[in-house]
């Protein structure tokens, strides 16, 4: 892109509608998607009113999440009865297994990190997630894992003196 | 030439090479831990805090300066190239920043960005040259009331951000609302939805929020779509905005720059609030507000000149009467005190060359960082283009031990994981993080500061109203509201009386503005071209206007007619590209 | 492959994988975690490394200036440095329960405020409370005040324009820092028992209590001296009376409550604790060190500065002005009824 010299700036040249190439859910997935705001709003509603409530010169601790909470039930119901007929949701592919599994990874290392210090699950994450899910070749996986396990321990550590768990040498 | 005697003396101090080094390294470490995602400037400030012992006065608070500029900026940079913003103040160059990036512009994003901030700092430092002493008795002014007022603006303003439909940022902007409940009762100090756990006690952490939704989130929806295919990156078309981007963002720039003076003054949500105003502005005066959301150079340029423009000003009311207005100040004003330089009115008098030092240190800490954004916007961006598959991880790692240094807590890791899955699941049903956020930012100092006013005209709401800042705010709130119906009818009743002239015109020659080829006159009445509606109805309204368009066909392109106007009349909007996920 | 070639090999790699495994395990064995706990006592050797000092408020607060500044001074005495580590949350529970629940080699101890262990427990609703019976106090450090503060142009210039609203039906607003501080208590307590109207403003913290009460969004506020003590000394604000039955030591022009005929002492020790398995090696260790730390000039400088005066007593007496404090403070409450709704 040269440098137009025109008084309007053109938009920009772009892939067409860069298409979300994961279907949209069903009439069921919709549903879903659009009652869980309401469902939530409802709940937090409940749980509000239990904590008093109180006057609204005296709130109570309860009075604004309680509308808060009416906001979410309304415009949740708004999305749920009126805007049903668009397509926003999209379908689980099955990339949500990856997806899965990193998260799981990531769980396992934060529950690792206060045991074993954080320098052996940090490798092991860059592991699960170039390996794994990124399909890298074991070459470069084992690369850019122990490259970036050290860059991080020198800038934390040894840079900025972040207390994290870590293995004592 | 009295008046400038100080502020040249001022420079005095800053021009030994020691005190220019203590900025240039405060800029370059505060833009390098800025860019690393959970470390924001407050975070850095007190890491280094220890180091500002040993150095003289002035040299410290230099440095500390230096550095709360650098790291804005860096915030900015992870906010365009990663949408993962630094701080809450840069929450709002996500929107238009990431697309920009998306479309290969991330170049002209950051570079508006780094000029933007540089004008906005300095006209920002002028104004603090010339009268800060006036400002800062003018936000002495601004009490409960006032904030109330002010954060009930930004949370309306909240819900035109959004790209999507109104009722889903609402409903994003409620549970925002809902997560900042979340914690210490603000008046009675009581645990509220803590479900009994003392990590949760004190609430939702902005950053470990932040963080999951927007950054986790956005590399967990893009490890799906990429297990599908590989989409490329687009490449970099500029590393610097073109003359073009530069003519239609100067007017943003201008704006900016002092909506982010004015309400950084104010304690609070100065640096939020100030992106948000400047933002909400340019999107309301634009003639297309529709590429707002889709890539709008002035939808960086404003907000990122504001928030600089705010985090300058947001110095006075520290260095003038030893009042910190956000988390950053107070760390400053640790650092002073540890000195034994406590801030307050007397500190320009008894202490004029760390106030001017100081001041001075500024317009040298914004050229740097102008001249440092040239060469290392390149870097950034090169750094980046990397495939998502090794850049993925990296950042998540980053993320998460980034996190860790806000609170010492491997808690809040869980919290980025938790909100990753929560930003993932709202990325696939069509519901925004920016309000979300924006809602969790705002709606505390909402509530505190309506639970405070009402116990101040002890249940007497009119003092809203009454009092002199908070009334004009209010009034001029409620105008705003009120103004684009208003527009909106006068400009209907335009369309119908001039209508009268067009009904001669044949279809084929109307602009594509006008959706409907071939209908009657009452139809162009009805139905509103995209032009009429600033600040971004929804769907619903375009769609009401339209009428069997399909049918009502001549011959002509037809094809091409046909499919694009079924095309505009589904997403409402012409012209303008979808955002790019 | 022949069977007895397979056999072999597995057994081979067997043998790798346990002589791998073993090696691995010893190494980490051998290593240990560091995250500031070890194992057993190292008494007469104490301190082997460096210490962690939990300040359990947020950086630039004065908790941890006072921490960071003595931090500096005990490094020489103590023989390692000390870290300072920040540990916020629920009004100091979350440090100090850290503290608590500490290894008892004296790695980590903490710098609780005693308004964790008086008042946080009886003003506020279901609050995360630590018990003082978790901790062993190593040895005091600091008193602070709760001084009364004013406008410079309001109507109260002394203690008596605030006592003479008494019954006069006028309301006054008051900040204060949180419901669970002195400052809140103090007040609080003040208005109950001089009879006058009064309604308390919450703010988040002692800075923004100070200036809302510069700002006239409310009639009367108090704070710890350190917090207010610029903005009084350039004549912005004014002190009326500070909280306390005899003057204070740093400022002695000040009148207290008690001249007025009311006995009301309201202040914030801040005190070193361990948790309460910690080692009595550790703790004489420590408790040398700091004495010795607190001579030092600039620590003196500090504290004179912001009028922070110095308790530098034993663990024991420590506690029983805890206690003290404790039941002097249920009273008052008891009476006027303030105990959390």
């Amino acid at each position: 892109m040269s440098r137009p010299d025109l008084d309007e700036v053109p938009p920009p040249a772009l892939p067409e509608a860069m298409p979300t190439d994961i279907p949209p859910a069903g009439r069921l997935g919709q549903l879903v998607a659009a009652v869980v705001p309401v469902a939530l709003g409802l709940a937090c509603l409940a749980y509000s009113v239990s904590l008093s409530l109180g006057t609204p010169v005296e709130a109570g601790p309860g009075l604004w999440p309680a509308l808060a909470s009416l906001l979410l039930v309304g415009a949740g119901s708004w999305t749920l009865i009126f805007e049903r007929g668009t397509r926003d949701a999209e379908q689980f592919s099955r990339g949500a297994i990856g997806i899965a599994v990193g998260l799981a990874g990531l769980v396992v290392f934060v529950l690792l990190i206060s045991r074993i210090g954080f320098e052996i699950p940090t490798l092991l994450v860059m592991v699960l997630w170039l390996k794994v899910l990124g399909r890298e070749s074991w070459l470069v996986t084992a690369a850019v894992s122990a490259a970036t396990t050290l860059a991080l321990y020198l800038l934390f550590i040894t840079g900025l003196g972040v207390p994290l768990p870590r293995l004592a040498f | 030439m009295d008046l400038l005697d100080p502020v040249v003396s001022g420079f005095g101090v800053v021009f030994t090479p020691v005190n220019l080094l203590y900025v240039l390294a405060g800029v370059v470490i505060g833009m390098v831990i800025g860019v690393l995602p959970g470390l924001g400037p407050v975070a850095t400030i007190a890491l280094l805090l220890p180091i500002t012992y040993e150095i003289p006065a002035e040299s410290a608070i230099i440095g500390l300066a230096g550095i709360y500029y650098g790291a804005m900026y860096g915030g900015t940079i992870t906010s365009v190239l990663l949408r993962l913003p630094g701080e809450a103040a840069t929450v709002i160059t996500t929107i238009d920043g990431y697309q920009m990036a998306r479309q290969g512009r991330a170049g002209s994003a950051l570079g508006i960005a780094a000029i933007g901030s540089f004008i906005g700092g300095t006209v920002s430092i002028v104004g603090l040259t010339l009268i800060a002493p006036v400002l800062a008795r003018f936000s002495l002014g601004f009490g409960p009331p006032e904030n109330a007022v002010l954060a009930a603006m930004g949370i309306l303003l909240v819900a035109t951000l959004g790209t999507v439909s109104t009722a889903k940022s609402l409903a994003a902007a409620a549970l925002g609302l809902l997560l900042a409940a979340m914690g210490p009762d603000p008046l009675f100090a009581s645990p509220r939805f803590t479900f009994g756990s003392i990590n949760l006690a004190d609430g939702v952490d902005f950053v470990a929020l932040a963080m999951g939704l927007f950054g986790l989130g956005e590399i967990l929806y893009h490890l799906e779509h990429r297990a599908r295919n590989k989409l490329p990156k687009p490449t970099v078309s500029n590393v610097w905005p073109s003359r073009a981007d530069w003519r239609q963002s100067r007017g943003a720039v201008g704006r900016g720059s002092v909506v982010g003076f004015v309400i950084g003054l104010l304690p609070g949500g100065g640096g939020v609030l100030s992106s948000m105003a400047a933002y909400a502005l340019e999107k309301r005066r634009s003639k297309t507000p529709e590429r707002f959301g889709r890539g709008a150079i002035e939808g960086v340029a404003a907000p990122e000149t504001a928030n600089n423009a705010a985090a300058t000003s947001s110095f006075i009311p520290l260095l003038t009467l030893g009042i910190p207005t956000n988390p950053v100040m107070a760390l400053i004003f640790g650092a002073l005190l540890l000195q034994g330089i406590p801030p307050g009115p007397r500190l320009i008098s008894e202490n004029p060359e760390v106030f001017w030092g100081v001041v001075d240190s500024m317009y040298i800490g914004n050229i740097f960082l102008l001249i440092l954004s040239v060469p290392l916007v390149g870097v950034f961006v090169r750094l980046v283009s990397v495939r998502d598959s090794i850049l993925a991880p990296i950042v998540v790692m980053v993320t998460m031990l980034g996190v860790y240094t806000v609170n010492n807590s491997t808690f809040d890791m869980l919290l980025v994981i938790f909100f990753g899955v929560v930003g993932y699941l709202m990325k696939k049903t069509g519901f925004e993080p920016g309000p979300l956020v924006l809602a969790f930012v705002l709606g505390s100092i909402l509530e505190t500061a309506f639970r405070q006013s009402m116990r101040i005209f002890d249940g007497d709401p009119t003092g809203f109203v009454t009092r002199p800042i908070s009334g004009t705010l209010f009034t001029a709130t409620v105008l705003a509201l009120l103004a684009p119906v208003v527009f909106r009818l006068v400009r209907r009743r335009r369309a119908l009386a001039s209508k009268t002239e067009r009904t001669a015109d044949r279809p084929e020659d109307k602009p594509r503005t006008d959706m409907l080829g071939g209908e009657s006159p009452a139809d162009t009445a009805g139905g509103e071209s995209p032009a009429d509606t600033a600040g971004g109805e929804s769907p619903a309204d375009t769609a009401r206007g339209e009428s069997p368009a399909d049918t009502a066909r001549g011959g002509n392109p037809a094809d091409t007619a046909e499919g694009e106007d079924r095309a505009t009349a589904r997403e409402g909007r012409e012209r303008v590209p979808p955002p790019v996920d | 492959m022949t069977d007895s070639a397979l056999g072999h090999a597995m057994n081979r790699r067997a043998a790798l994988r346990l002589g791998v495994g073993l090696g691995a395990g010893t190494f980490l064995a051998g290593c240990g975690v560091q995250t500031g706990g070890g194992e057993g006592d190292a008494d007469s050797a104490y301190p082997q490394r460096s210490v962690e000092l939990i300040v359990p408020f947020a950086p630039g607060g004065s908790t941890d200036l006072i921490a960071r500044t003595l931090g500096k001074a005990i490094e020489e005495p103590l023989g390692h440095s000390m870290v300072i580590v920040n540990r916020d949350g629920a009004a100091a529970a979350v440090g100090t329960k850290e503290v608590a629940a500490a290894q008892g080699d004296g790695y980590k101890i903490g710098f609780p405020p005693s308004s964790l262990f008086t008042l946080t427990p009886q003003l506020v609703r279901n609050a995360d409370t630590v018990s003082l019976e978790d901790l062993r106090v190593v040895i005091g450090l600091t008193v602070e005040n709760i001084v009364l503060v004013a406008h410079k142009n309001s109507p109260f210039k002394t203690l008596d324009d605030v006592i003479a609203l008494k019954d006069s039906g006028r309301r006054i607003t008051y900040g204060h820092s949180g419901v669970g501080t002195g400052a809140y208590f103090a007040q609080t307590a003040f208005y109950k028992l001089a009879g006058v109207n009064a309604t308390d403003v919450p703010f988040g913290g002692g800075g923004p209590a100070v200036t809302a009460v510069l700002g006239k969004q409310v009639d009367i506020g108090a704070s710890q001296p350190a917090e207010s003590m610029r903005l009084v000394e350039s004549g912005e604000l004014r002190w009326l009376g500070v909280f306390s039955q005899q003057r204070s030591p740093s400022l002695p022009d000040l009148p207290t409550v008690a001249e007025k005929g009311f006995d009301l002492t309201v202040d914030q020790a801040r005190f070193i604790a361990g948790p309460k398995s910690i080692s009595d090696g550790a703790v004489t260790a420590l408790q040398k060190a700091f004495r010795e730390a607190v001579k030092d000039p600039e620590y003196d400088a500090f504290l004179k500065r912001n009028f922070i005066d110095r308790l530098e007593v034993e663990g024991a007496e420590v506690a029983s002005k805890v206690k003290g404090d404790f039941d002097r403070y249920k009273i008052l409450i008891d009476r006027f009824g303030l105990q959390p709704k």
